[in-house]
């Protein structure tokens, strides 16, 4: 006997189907892998914009004269950026062992004490129950339904979205915005942020003023190259720069010491949940820790390629793609923290050949000065 | 009607005398998407039907080729490792794969014809292979 789940669908899900979308299980959603060419979408990106439903993704509000302490305790990132400075916060909810639970974006409204968290799809309902056990009084959790999200990104980005919605382009990178519209008596949020390395901003609202958005955006932008994108181009965009994706690079088991991003530990905040962990850890020394590799030679690493330094094995590929903007192979692995070290010669089981492989630092790839013309 | 034959595993293959020339339908390389290598098949080497002669990488995953018939590989298509797109551009003609000796034809009357693929596609089997 087999049970199956089925697949929860985006709100966007039918006009995906009449883009001509190919759909995917990510996570339990049934999502677009692409419309048209992965490697069409991710150029479309690079060089003009893309537009991806992000729907899957948990938007949670937390509020009350407890909620600022609350989340202090339990993300690796400073909550007080977001009051003293108005931009989104990046970290990561740690368990006590310091293993990441889920990597996430908090963005907070000073005078009301009210926070929106955006957190993976994938680990929503993990994250919603880890809130709740860990919830303070004066604090209040709504993990908030009939809501969907896009991000816009590219180049041209910011020029769709100033033409279509206000109040968000001029905005600086990390910033946000809760605007009324897009329905009546609607609200939204407009986060610059993003996961493929490029300018743009995130969008999250009831499902209504999502698909007004979407379909304004499409109308204004396809001239200029706007083109809808799926998970397809969005793993390799990010990939690309280096950002983790929650289930490769960040798991239960791993710290954000071992997958080298000390950036998103804000170590001045005080106490958080796996703080103390964190810093006997980084006191003891890492033994492992993720690295960045690209291949020499023609070949595609993927989730699960084993890599070798002189002969020696060392660890997996936690994630692995052809880059479409450099066009080779490259991969991020869990290794001993000894072979981290730009220009460390490795070999990559890829169908039972060792093509040989360097290790890189992040990014990969990064962004063309632009050229008076 | 192409006097091509088609596998379940979706690859086609053509008939020029004793000469088999072999790719992945069109169905195969949009589910493909985007071929970035080609690994070339080695010549000389001898298979039956149904092992796998090669592999392409696309951005979405790896993907192994099987040969239709039993046959030994003669030829390459060296165009390939500098263009492996061509197999998305032109999944018949220029973005054949291998060619092979066939063995015996009659295993190459017994695979499907165009018309047979196409309701192979339409009923759904083909989905998973």
């Amino acid at each position: 006997m087999t049970v199956s789940i089925p697949l929860r669908r985006s709100p966007l899900h039918e006009m995906h189907v009449r883009a001509g979308a190919k759909f995917i299980d990510f996570g339990g959603w049934e999502l677009p892998v692409q419309y048209t060419s992965i490697m069409d979408e991710h150029q479309a990106t690079r060089q003009a914009a893309g537009i991806f439903d992000i729907s899957h993704m948990g938007q949670v509000i937390i509020e009350g004269p407890g909620a600022f302490e609350f989340i202090q305790k339990l993300m690796t990132g400073d909550l007080q950026r977001t009051l003293d400075k108005g931009l989104g916060v990046y970290g990561h909810m740690c368990l006590p062992t310091g293993g990441v639970i889920d990597d996430i974006f908090v963005y907070g409204l000073k005078e009301s004490k009210r926070y929106f968290m955006v957190v993976n799809g994938a680990t929503h309902e993990k994250d919603i129950a880890w809130l709740r056990k860990n919830v303070t009084s004066g604090v209040t959790i709504s993990d908030l339904e009939g809501r969907a999200g896009f991000a816009i990104q590219g180049p041209k980005a910011l020029e769709i979205i100033e033409e279509t919605i206000a109040g968000i382009a001029e905005l600086p990178k990390f910033a946000f915005q809760q605007i009324r519209g897009g329905a009546p008596n609607d609200t939204f949020w407009g986060c610059r942020t993003g996961y493929t390395g490029e300018e743009g901003a995130e969008f999250f609202g009831p499902v209504r003023t999502i698909l007004t958005l979407w379909k304004q955006l499409m109308e204004n932008g396809h001239v200029l190259g706007l083109k809808p994108c799926g998970l397809g181009a969005r793993d390799t965009l990010r990939l690309e720069v280096g950002y983790p994706l929650y289930g490769h690079e960040l798991t239960e088991e791993r710290t954000s010491l071992e997958a080298n991003l000390e950036w998103a530990i804000k170590w001045q905040k005080g106490d958080f949940i796996g703080r103390a962990a964190l810093e006997n850890q980084k006191k003891g020394g890492l033994k492992e820790q993720l690295l960045a590799y690209e291949l020499t030679d023609r070949g595609v690493p993927r989730q699960g390629t084993k890599i070798y330094k002189d002969g020696q094995f060392g660890g997996l590929t936690t994630s692995g793609t052809f880059s479409p903007s450099l066009q080779k192979g490259i991969g991020l692995a869990y290794a001993p923290l000894s072979w981290n070290n730009a220009g460390t010669i490795l070999e990559v089981d890829v169908h039972n050949k060792r093509v040989p492989a360097k290790v890189v630092a992040l990014p990969f790839y990064k962004k063309q000065k632009g050229t008076l013309s | 009607m192409s006097n091509r034959r088609y596998t379940q595993s979706h690859e086609w293959i053509r008939l020029e005398g004793n000469t088999g020339y072999v790719g992945i339908s069109d169905h195969a390389q949009k589910e493909v998407t985007d071929v970035v290598y080609v690994e070339m098949a080695k010549i000389g080497k001898t298979l039956k039907a149904g092992e796998e002669a090669t592999t392409l990488e696309s951005v979405k995953a790896a993907f192994s080729i099987y040969a239709p018939v039993s046959g030994t590989i003669a030829k390459a298509n060296n165009a390939l490792e500098g263009d492996p797109g061509l197999i998305n551009k032109s999944p018949y003609e220029s973005g054949w794969i291998y060619a092979l000796d066939v063995a015996d034809s009659t295993e190459f009357n017994a695979l499907m014809t165009e018309e047979q693929y196409a309701e192979f596609l339409k009923s759904g089997a083909a989905a998973h292979h």
